[in-house]
């Protein structure tokens, strides 16, 4: 039994999750951390050994060799922390796929994945700070509905190519989007259709039937006509919601995925 | 059940010392969610903080380490642990249990009372909840740490030179504040004696490294807790830690008043 690379991984996730077609996959870029880490050994090292090695630096007691001791300590444990990190980042992958956005990654058999559904998507965001700027990265932050008990937001940290997967995402987005305004077209128009058959037959009809439908036995261009009643309450929406899936209006505290 | 614990510990133990900001972050939404909610969190901290306790404190008490009792069993406790062990071995080991946990828990009570007060003053707080997250967790892990290394090192015996200048470091300090004062006030051991810290052993050097690492820990377990948890500012962080560093030195200032002033004993 051998660890699985991570690009097979990505690959044979895919069954268990939202099961989209693969749009695009990046890797974080771990030159950052890797710059951190010989930095973090170099630096510390350095300065560690060198109070070590020189006791008297800050006195006769020898405090300067307590002080190496500490720095050296802490570089320790912050190397070690950084190359768990180094080592996660490498093995983690992006994955933008037709219904979702997901980060996932695989170590020492476990196995960690999270991820966040197209529709659920209700803004996108690009960041990068100096050093990711210089580099080329950014981090492209995904944000799903904010509630307490929310999803929150997938993160990409660190991709290369940011852009790329940015717009890779906003094109799906658009795509579901038009997809939505086809199907509420299709489903207005076929109600429009039966609505101006219906008022048609209504006028074929003899008085007492006109009056039956009138009354009790309400139609769906009844409902369309009041303005209390749900919108496309059993058509329209319906259709649109598994495509868009957008439950709520984008509100101006949640900007728009186009944004 | 026993593996998931101990699968716990030691992925506790880890993020205490790798991921100090795992380590401390509060899990903010359970909190927001209602009151059944902070009743279930509070419990749960409660339970951490007990069973961190306990890990810190039995191994200390049964190793021998720390304040050790030579009371004899009262009659009603002999008689109700008549049968189970030793009624006096129990007692002692008891008494000594309670002992050693006292001094971390009174340590964490006003460590928690300074960092709430420091939080509210500047005007950061997200509830009292978040404040005993951070305090647990800080608690039982670093500080915890640096009372078994203080213990260790008051124990063993090649580490005399390195309790001494503990020791020593913690009159200084005391009497700075005496002599500030111009109290009269007096610890019962005296002054510091001078320490020769250039005769440490290799091991007190390590433990006296190791003891400021851990006062480190600390306090950026505090910086990180009103950060994160409190969603303070870099200022109002450093705000927040300076006042719990500070809060030795006002609790050393409150004291030497109070026995000036006639107020204390």
């Amino acid at each position: 039994m051998s660890e699985t690379d991570p690009d097979s991984f990505v690959a044979d996730r895919d069954e268990d999750t939202f099961g989209g077609e693969i749009v695009a996959t990046a890797s974080p870029a771990t030159q950052i951390v890797l710059m951190y880490l010989v930095l973090t050994i170099l630096v510390g090292g350095f300065v560690g050994a060198f109070l070590y090695q020189n006791p008297e630096l800050f006195g006769e007691d020898g405090n300067a060799r307590i002080a190496g001791l500490v720095v050296l300590g802490l570089t320790v444990i912050g190397a070690t922390r950084l190359a768990i990190k180094y080592i996660v980042l490498y093995r983690t992958r992006y994955v933008v796929t037709e219904d979702s956005v997901r980060r996932q990654y695989h170590l020492a058999y476990r196995e960690e994945s999270r991820e966040l559904p197209l529709h659920m998507i209700r803004g996108v965001e690009l960041s990068k700070s100096r050093t990711q700027a210089l580099l080329g990265f950014a981090t492209i932050s995904f944000l799903s509905v904010g509630s307490n008990r929310g999803i929150g937001y997938v993160e990409f940290d660190n991709a290369a190519d940011p852009e790329r997967l940015q717009n890779a995402v906003l094109e799906l987005l658009e795509k579901q989007r038009e997809q939505a305004v086809e199907v509420d077209d299709e489903s207005n128009a076929t109600t429009d259709d039966s609505s101006s058959r219906g008022q048609n037959q209504q006028a074929d009809a003899p008085p007492a039937s006109r009056s039956a439908t009138d009354g009790s036995d309400r139609t769906e261009t009844d409902d369309t006509d009041d303005p209390l009643a749900e919108p496309n309450a059993s058509g329209g929406d319906d259709a649109r919601r598994p495509v868009s899936g957008n439950d709520d209006a984008p509100s101006p505290a949640e900007p728009d995925a186009r944004d | 059940m026993a593996t998931g614990y101990v699968a716990g510990v030691i992925r506790g133990l880890f993020d205490a010392v790798i991921q100090p900001r795992r380590f401390v972050q509060s899990r903010t939404d359970n909190y927001a969610a209602g009151w059944v909610w902070t009743a279930f969190e509070m419990n749960r901290l409660a339970v951490v903080y007990l069973v961190n306790l306990a890990l810190y404190a039995v191994p200390l008490t049964l190793a021998g380490i720390g304040v050790q009792s030579t009371a004899d069993a009262p009659g009603w406790f002999a008689e109700l642990a008549a049968g189970v062990a030793d009624p006096t071995q129990l007692w002692q080991f008891l008494s000594a249990l309670v002992q050693n946990s006292a001094f971390l828990t009174i340590a964490a009570v006003l460590t928690l009372v300074n960092y709430h007060a420091a939080v509210l003053l500047t005007l950061n707080s997200k509830g009292i909840l978040q404040t005993a997250h951070t305090i647990t967790y800080s608690t039982s892990a670093y500080l915890a740490g640096l009372f078994s290394l203080v213990w260790y090192l008051s124990q063993s015996a090649t580490t005399e030179v390195a309790a001494a200048f503990v020791v020593a470091v913690q009159k200084e300090f005391v009497y700075y504040f005496i002599d500030l004062l111009g109290s009269d006030l007096a610890l019962p051991s005296g002054r510091a004696d001078t320490v020769n810290v250039a005769a440490l052993s290799q091991e007190g050097q390590v433990i006296i490294a190791a003891l400021i690492v851990c006062v480190l820990y600390y306090l950026y377990s505090m910086y990180l807790g009103a950060r994160i948890n409190h969603g303070a500012s870099r200022f109002t962080g450093f705000l927040v830690l300076a006042a719990v560093a500070a809060a030795p030195a006002l609790y050393i200032v409150g004291t030497i008043l109070a026995y000036s002033l006639n107020i204390a004993g």
